[in-house]
């Protein structure tokens, strides 16, 4: 309802979902040859990435020095910029010719830094709401538990037993990035739980939404790597494209949830 | 047909509001029992259809008028209380409360279809001004009267309305959910300082003991700012300074000296 009563933000959902699609669409088929992937699903992610960061910053400005939402704001957007850098990074690796992306490689502080900002801007938004758990709590936190069971039994416990590792700071990356994403996946569906019935209910829920979904392609993407079936270079396998094209339209709804806000908030 | 029961007022226009998805936030007490609520608050969060008794296609249809062009005027519409089956002839109007700029509910005016169009009932603060109305009368009604002076007793009543209006703004940005919170609250705190005091549905019920304008300032920073970690110092601001366009100069004054309309 909240998108059919504002034609702007109508306009900007179409627009990032047809830009989402477009991108994940050339990225699986790959038009422009082998390589092509590769560009599409960077380019897609980069796009992705800096818009969000764009429009963080400016819902950040928009709310006085004084304000919970200001320092929401600010948590978010340090935390997607660190990620935005860290994807163009990885970017710049991925697309250097016949190169091989290092492990870990300076991509991974920027990534890894970017987790903080956003843990505590979850945090801030759902104390600033102060709600009592009510049965859709309840059933957040339900779907916490079942994804904390799957993270630990299919992720966590392979990297943690695993005795092969040649250096610790693998194996301790191998183990924050499924940790780090299971707590926004947590923060982001209390979030969702917490805003519900209102106005301001659809951005949140989007917004919460899209950290989900990025938390999630992040998990998938720990799994590919982990089990050697994820692919970095040529044709994307299921596995691939399950960890890319989420990632991608996690970013685009994150941009929509953001822009609704801000027209909602008066910023835009 | 006709009017719906004896005791209910029908002779004037009655205020209905809703938020973003036509859900009640706040109903007139003589309408809700006009309707068949022995309690106006059992009407809190229940569709505006099944409130009004209206056919569900002919409440969506006004809601979606009044949210994508801003007001709906002078629908005439049969509207049926749920407890005895009776029905009769409104004329509904409605207007859309909005948060800059963007659609948070609807203000719906529900008038018998003799009284002469009003341009006040698409206008928000005219509604707001009929909501401080309501609560003015309700304080008049009910309870002793703790504070006896006549300047204080309106005092009360500014004081009543802005934490309705900030509870009406909150359920409509943030939902039910965020609304019952600030009354949570607000009770604690009156439980706390051992005030006469309670918060339902937004609306304020004041004690034998009567409440001190301490009390009433405290009770306001609490609220206020909850209202603006939820949302945002913008809209709360907006919502509270189209309110106090109904007051005159001397409560607002006056509000002002006891700390109850502290700046955001």
């Amino acid at each position: 309802m909240t998108l059919w009563q504002d034609r702007r933000s109508l306009r900007f959902a179409i627009v990032a979902v047809v830009v989402w699609a477009a991108f994940s669409l050339v990225y699986v088929l790959g038009p422009l040859g082998e390589g092509s992937h590769t560009w599409f699903a960077n380019i897609g992610t980069l796009l992705g990435a800096w818009s969000v960061v764009v429009l963080a910053l400016l819902l950040w400005r928009s709310y006085a020095p004084d304000e919970t939402a200001r320092r929401i704001w600010l948590a978010l957007f340090l935390g997607f910029l660190l990620w935005a850098i860290g994807d163009a990074m990885w970017a710049f690796y991925d697309l250097l010719p016949g190169g091989d992306i290092p492990y870990p490689s300076p991509a991974d502080l920027p990534w890894v830094a970017g987790y903080f900002p956003l843990w505590v801007a979850l945090w801030l938004r759902y104390r600033s709401m102060e709600v009592h758990p009510a049965r859709g709590q309840w059933r957040a936190l339900s779907l916490i538990v079942l994804v904390g069971l799957i993270v630990f039994g299919y992720v966590l416990w392979p990297t943690l037993t695993y005795p092969g590792y040649d250096r610790l700071i693998e194996q301790a990356l191998d183990v924050f990035y499924p940790i780090g994403g299971f707590i926004l996946f947590a923060g982001a569906v209390l979030v969702a739980a917490a805003v519900r019935g209102g106005r301001m209910s659809f951005p949140w829920q989007i917004i919460a939404l899209g950290i989900a979904v990025l938390s999630l392609a992040d998990l998938v993407f720990a799994y590919g790597t982990w089990n050697g079936v994820y692919v970095i270079e040529g044709t994307p396998n299921v596995i691939t494209i399950l960890a890319d094209a989420p990632y991608m339209g996690a970013y685009a709804a994150i941009a929509v949830g953001e822009y609704v806000l801000g027209r909602l908030e008066g910023t835009f | 047909m006709g009017y719906p029961s004896a005791g209910v007022r029908q002779d004037r226009p009655m205020l209905v509001f809703t938020d973003e998805s036509g859900a009640v936030v706040l109903i007139e007490d003589d309408l809700a029992q006009a309707l068949g609520y022995d309690n106006p608050d059992d009407a809190v969060g229940d569709p505006l259809a099944a409130t009004l008794g209206l056919a569900p296609s002919d409440a969506e249809t006004l809601l979606k008028q009044i949210s994508t062009t801003g007001s709906a005027r002078h629908r005439l519409a049969q509207v049926r209380s749920h407890r005895t089956g009776r029905s009769w002839w409104v004329m509904l109007s409605g207007s859309a409360s909005a948060a800059a700029g963007r659609f948070i509910g609807a203000d719906i005016t529900v008038a018998p279809p003799t009284l002469p169009p009003s341009a006040d009932d698409l206008d928000h603060r005219h509604n707001l001004e009929q909501m401080a109305e309501m609560v003015r009368t309700r304080l008049r009604n009910g309870g002793g009267p703790a504070i006896s002076e006549e300047k204080e007793s309106e005092l009360r009543s500014y004081f009543a309305a802005r934490m309705l209006a900030i509870y009406i703004l909150i359920v409509r940005m943030g939902g039910r959910s965020l609304g019952e919170t600030l009354e949570e609250k607000v009770r604690r705190l009156n439980r706390e300082s051992g005030w006469s005091m309670d918060m339902r549905r937004g609306r304020l019920t004041f004690g034998e003991a009567g409440l001190r304008p301490e009390a009433c300032r405290e009770i306001t920073q609490v609220a206020l700012a909850y209202a603006v970690s939820v949302t945002s110092k913008r809209l709360v601001a907006k919502e509270l300074a189209e309110l106090d366009v109904n007051f005159g100069r001397s409560i607002v004054d006056r509000a002002t000296q006891y700390g109850l309309r502290r700046d955001l």
